[in-house]
């Protein structure tokens, strides 16, 4: 049954980032308050993590750019990012902000460089895989909403 | 209060329903009732957290701001918890926590924060929380909360 095999995609798709250490077991926690009520929080959280992360990526970026870095600045955000990351369960992203924030509290200009290009790398993979689990959720949707017709 | 909590069956990870709303943890004694408090807009972390504690049948109710927890509590509500994040932008998560206490508020209280630190633990269990604990609020947590309200 087509509705079975998306399920078990997921499913295998989120234990393939598992193991790969991209997320953690929070994710499930997320996905868990996914109701029929509300078919689309899944979705939407990731949506609003990208939004912040995106946001929150390029603010750290130009704070790390300018003429002088603005360490403060670039702390919180670490903060504001961690936070968010291991929320949803994006555990190497989460590490990655810990390392920025050493690095930025500490005042380490190299550090806080080192830093911001691994926490790229590590959102990007993160990204992909709620791109690619944002895809399933949806074709998921789709069908429970044509199965009611 | 002499209400009497209900008692709290968690529904585990095969979801509950999730009571929509926004952004305040706050128990109530009847269901149980958490206030909280998010830093930064809370974003998606809010998000999360609210969701989780009302898949549990937890009343939630978010304030702002430190100040608005001691209003809440000075104007007489009540809660069975209440989480509170360390950075707060004015009055701090333990200095709240002290204000709340001297005001008599008896509920458990949690202190949250994003980055483990051992002063901020000293400093919150000092100020009168009960537990500290760094992001994010994951079942393993909530659960035993939830069932130790219920006595």
């Amino acid at each position: 049954m087509v509705g079975t095999d998306l399920r078990q995609q997921l499913n295998n798709y989120i234990q393939s980032m598992r193991d790969q250490g991209i997320l953690d077991s929070q994710f499930q926690s997320v996905q868990a308050l996914k109701t029929e009520e509300n078919p689309h929080f899944v979705l939407e959280t990731i949506t609003g993590f990208c939004s912040d992360a995106d946001n929150g990526i390029a603010q750290m970026t130009r704070y790390l750019e300018g003429p002088v870095v603005d360490f403060t600045n670039l702390t919180g955000l670490s903060h504001f990012l961690r936070g968010s990351s291991s929320s949803i369960g994006g555990v190497r992203m989460a590490l990655a902000c810990r390392d920025l924030r050493r690095a930025s509290e500490a005042n380490n200009k190299q550090g806080c460089i080192e830093g911001m290009a691994r926490l790229k790398h590590e959102y990007n993979s993160l990204k992909e895989g709620l791109n690619n689990i944002s895809q399933i959720e949806r074709q998921l949707i789709g069908n429970a909403q044509r199965g009611r017709q | 209060m002499g209400a009497e909590v209900d008692h709290i069956c968690p529904t585990g990870m095969s979801g509950g329903s999730a009571e929509g709303n926004d952004k305040s943890e706050g128990f109530r004694l009847r269901p149980p009732k958490c206030l909280g408090r998010p830093y930064h807009n809370g974003g998606v972390c809010q998000i999360i957290q609210t969701g989780l504690l009302r898949s549990y049948g937890v009343e939630t109710e978010v304030v702002e701001t430190g100040e608005a927890v001691v209003e809440l509590i000075a104007s007489g509500a009540t809660f069975n918890l209440i989480i509170i994040e360390m950075l707060l932008p004015i009055l701090n998560g333990p200095e709240t926590v002290r204000q709340i206490r001297a005001m008599g508020a008896q509920g458990k209280i949690l202190g949250i924060t994003t980055f483990f630190d051992e002063r901020d633990q000293q400093e919150f269990l000092a100020a009168g929380a009960d537990e500290f604990i760094e992001k994010p609020l994951s079942p393993e947590i909530v659960i035993p909360i939830i069932r130790g309200l219920d006595n």
